[in-house]
């Protein structure tokens, strides 16, 4: 009896948000709204570690042999540091359970280079991603101060990768995908969000502030 | 925006670490050791050997017992020794001149791309001449490899055998790119050959390498040898790195005080 008692209080909230009070327009037509996330694994492999993959535009790297003593006293690579993906969206909300959210994301890699034989700084590798990313959000929670969401979006990430050990600009564009599991904003017209997700842009978590207008 | 400047500053310290190559030199003497520093030291331990056969050669017994008591088990069989040349397996065929001097013909190993611009099998050819007081003199002739490779590469030795090592006293290896010649009071020694097997790495000595090419790298030092290490010396900076048959390729040949 408990448990049915239970079930049904759940169904009574998820209903009555989308029945009782789904037919009230959401009072907030835009939003905008910045945030950061990360960790950007892609971004790592790719410029970090210069592999690439889903590269459609990739200039080519010469390639003069292993044992060549061009090769074997390149300046060597140190550690590799990423900004993490800095994002800006503006946010449309059709209805209160739909959000159509147009996104660009912004992610810095920098890596310093050093001198074979006497180990001194001799400049850095640098470069970036820019991502657009078209995400449509399910709004499954809505209260006054509080949404819940869900999202997914494809769309597509440019990365510019100035790799001076190699004398090599590596310029990359691919498909981006993101997916949102769960996401939570706290707030009504000024408001903090933050979210987990898995994809292209990052892997992990992302946080920020937004505005409802 | 004070939250985003804080977290930006979180960002950056998001790592991903590379392997990073200690001492380029390493790698350059690992190859040209194994091309041709190790392979004079086998042409004068032939030389050696073949002096000594050829003054017993009519007493077949005694020939396999010294080639036995040269080299380890296998190496030398009897239908390889006769008194114009002898063949030992993994040191090369030599074969006496008529005017005194002798030809080898070495079994040869993987040529050093650095300094050779192509990575195939090659063996060498040497001309060795004995003087009076033992001395091996060594000069390559015209190497033979497997991809036509007309670049330089001329190897000039002088040696002696005593107490049981090998002694290089004189040493040039002129290639297009690179060379490496002997410090005139540090001579290479290493132990002859036994039955039990060869030694690799010299025990003491010193070669001063000096080497560029076309893309603009050039490197100069003194490769030093000592009973547990290899030293690459450039001016007052010295760098300890492991023997050299010990890795083939590791950022961990460095050795750290």
């Amino acid at each position: 009896m408990s448990a049915f008692l239970l079930l049904c209080a759940g169904l009574d909230v998820f209903a009555g948000d989308r029945f009782s009070k789904g037919k009230e327009p959401y009072p907030f037509d835009y939003e905008v709204r910045i945030g950061w996330g990360g960790y950007p694994s892609l971004d790592g492999d790719m410029l970090l570690d210069g592999t690439s993959f889903f590269g459609i535009v990739d200039t080519d790297m010469s390639y003069d042999g292993y044992y060549t003593l061009s090769n074997i006293y390149r300046d060597y690579r140190g550690r590799g540091y990423l900004t993490g993906i800095i994002s800006a969206e503006f946010d449309l909300n059709f209805r209160r359970w739909f959000t159509l959210t147009i996104g660009a994301g912004f992610s810095g890699a920098w890596q310093p280079l050093y001198d074979a034989v006497t180990g001194k700084k001799t400049g850095r590798n640098s470069g970036f991603t820019v991502s657009l990313l078209p995400e449509a959000r399910f709004n499954w929670l809505n209260r006054d101060l509080v949404r819940m969401y869900s999202a997914i979006g494809l769309g597509l990430t440019f990365s510019a990768y100035d790799e001076r050990d190699y004398n090599n600009m590596e310029l990359t564009l691919y498909p981006a995908f993101q997916f949102t599991p769960v996401g939570i904003s706290v707030g009504r017209k000024v408001y903090g969000f933050a979210e987990v997700g898995m994809g292209t842009q990052f892997l992990g978590g992302m946080v920020g502030m937004g505005f409802r207008f | 925006m004070l939250p985003l400047v804080l977290l930006a500053q979180v960002s950056c310290k998001i790592y991903d670490d590379e392997d990073s190559l200690q001492e380029p030199a390493y790698m350059v003497v690992q190859q040209t050791y194994r091309a041709y520093v190790d392979d004079l030291f086998r042409m004068v331990e032939l030389a050696d050997f073949y002096r000594s056969y050829r003054e017993i050669w009519q007493d077949r017994e005694a020939s396999m017992q010294l080639a036995d008591s040269y080299f380890p088990e296998g190496r030398v069989s009897e239908d390889g020794l006769y008194y114009e040349m002898a063949d030992v397996s993994g040191w090369g065929v030599i074969k006496a001149g008529n005017d005194g001097t002798y030809t080898i013909k070495s079994y040869g190993d993987y040529s050093c791309y650095v300094f050779r611009n192509y990575y195939g099998y090659e063996s060498m050819n040497y001309e060795v001449t004995v003087s009076a007081d033992g001395y091996f003199s060594i000069k390559s002739v015209d190497p033979e490899d497997d991809a036509g490779n007309d670049s330089i590469l001329k190897i000039e030795a002088k040696a002696r055998c005593a107490d049981g090592n090998v002694i290089i006293e004189e040493c040039n290896i002129v290639s297009d790119f690179c060379n490496i010649v002997s410090v005139a009071d540090k001579p290479l020694v290493r132990k002859r050959v036994t039955p039990s097997g060869t030694a690799y790495n010299a025990d003491s000595g010193s070669l001063s390498y000096s080497y560029s090419d076309k893309s603009g790298v050039n490197d100069a030092f003194v490769l030093g040898f000592h009973a547990d290490h290899v030293s690459i010396e450039r001016g007052s900076s010295v760098v300890k790195c492991l023997l050299l048959n010990e890795v083939e390729r590791s950022v961990d040949y460095v050795i750290s005080d």
